[in-house]
């Protein structure tokens, strides 16, 4: 439960009188402080909504243009299609306890209710250096694989690497990609399953 | 709302407060005028930039125009809407080569720092787009009017509610959720206070 006093004082309703004495009991009281920092990084996370509404609309804008200069590439579909079911597939809710990593025993019932694994992109024939790492680590390399993507120093190499990190089940290691990793619209959907799912997952250790 | 091709039009700034729809409405029609996008790319170009990085600087500009309107009551919508957007092209494109280093501190002074991004999207983007997406519309709403410090009497106004304790209820309900989220996440919560 939020305490109210603390709310208050956040929001500049106190009188100066309550200010003070709230102000000494701060100074004293370890758990008021914790709640006060958590309570300040939420007005943050909440201030920067309006930009983030902002860069959506202009990506809404732009998505018809961008659709438009690539109509056929057999890829671009596949990838929206995807990225729609996994939106369909996307129950979590960090706002409805259905997404609580607390609904969860473990990981592996995480795993169950939330990934899906992605379509790899393995080509026959002459393969890109992507599609090789990645049949390393399916092959059993994960090692080599990592370090193949980590050289080519791409995004694109990242989102692989991510994905497999995940799959791996090493939720920290996809965290630290995830968090400088830049996104594609296309994989939004995917990329924002791929985080939930590290953070329930990361909790639940 | 009509679109013409120079914003010679008001834009109500109460109600860009009030609704998303207008808020996107709003936005289409700047990113889509081709005078301010000239008069970005111009300015842009002029100071040494690509094409490239006038059309990030155009969004940044339409990003840093829409925080100032929703944040600041005092503020109202400029007159000449393509030399204000040159202006702040101006500003945001020398405090990008500025932070990357690419200019020498002569013309850095000149730099202003008049677009800040937020902290929060700033260290943890990614996380910040996961929360926003799937938080409810109703409290996305209440916690951008609360964060940008509007009365309960105006939030309650702007979300229809009968009475401002209903928005204070509200505010209370939605603030717990993300706190809660926030606890879930601590090294987050590190990352955006780091930064304060």
């Amino acid at each position: 439960m939020m305490n109210d006093e603390l709310l208050r004082y956040f929001d500049k309703e106190m009188s100066e009188e309550e200010r003070l004495s709230f102000e000494s009991r701060l100074e004293t009281d370890e758990a008021l402080r914790d709640e006060l920092k958590y309570l300040r990084a939420a007005h943050l996370m909440a201030d920067s909504f309006i930009e983030l509404e902002t860069k959506e609309t202009i990506q809404k804008i732009k998505a018809p243009e961008l659709q438009s200069e690539k109509p056929g590439s057999f890829f671009f579909k596949a990838t929206l299609i995807i990225g729609l079911a996994l939106a369909l597939l996307l129950t979590v809710k960090l706002f409805n306890k259905d997404g609580d990593a607390k609904s969860y025993e473990n990981i592996e019932q995480l795993y169950a209710a939330q990934y899906t694994e992605p379509i790899w992109p393995l080509v026959r024939g002459e393969q890109d250096e992507i599609s090789q790492a990645i049949s390393l680590y399916l092959s059993g390399d994960i090692e080599t694989a990592l370090s193949a993507l980590n050289n080519l120093n791409s995004p694109e190499a990242e989102y692989w690497s991510v994905e497999i990190w995940v799959h791996a089940k090493n939720f920290k290691a996809a965290l630290e990609i995830l968090e400088r990793l830049k996104i594609e619209d296309s994989r939004k959907e995917r990329i924002n399953l791929l985080m939930s799912i590290c953070q329930q997952a990361i909790q639940l250790e | 709302m009509s679109v013409t091709s120079q914003t010679d039009e008001k834009m109500d700034v109460l109600q860009f407060r009030a609704s998303e729809e207008y808020r996107a409405q709003w936005c289409k029609q700047l990113y889509k005028n081709i005078y301010i996008r000239r008069s970005v790319e111009k300015t842009v170009l002029y100071y040494g930039g690509n094409t490239e990085d006038a059309e990030d600087v155009f969004q940044d500009c339409i990003v840093a125009l829409f925080n100032r309107i929703f944040k600041d009551v005092e503020f109202s919508f400029p007159e000449n809407i393509s030399a204000y957007f040159s202006g702040m092209a101006r500003n945001i494109y020398l405090s990008k080569i500025k932070s990357a280093s690419r200019m020498s501190i002569a013309e850095s002074e000149f730099a202003s720092t008049d677009f800040e991004q937020n902290p929060v999207v700033k260290n943890c983007g990614n996380f910040a787009e996961l929360i926003y997406s799937q938080s409810t519309e109703s409290c996305k709403r209440v916690l951008m009017y609360w964060s940008a410090g509007y009365k309960m009497m105006d939030i309650a106004k702007m979300m229809n509610y009968k009475s401002d304790m209903m928005a204070r209820k509200k505010k209370h309900e939605c603030l717990q959720k993300l706190i809660r989220v926030m606890k879930g996440n601590p090294a987050m919560v590190k990352k955006i206070l780091n930064d304060e």
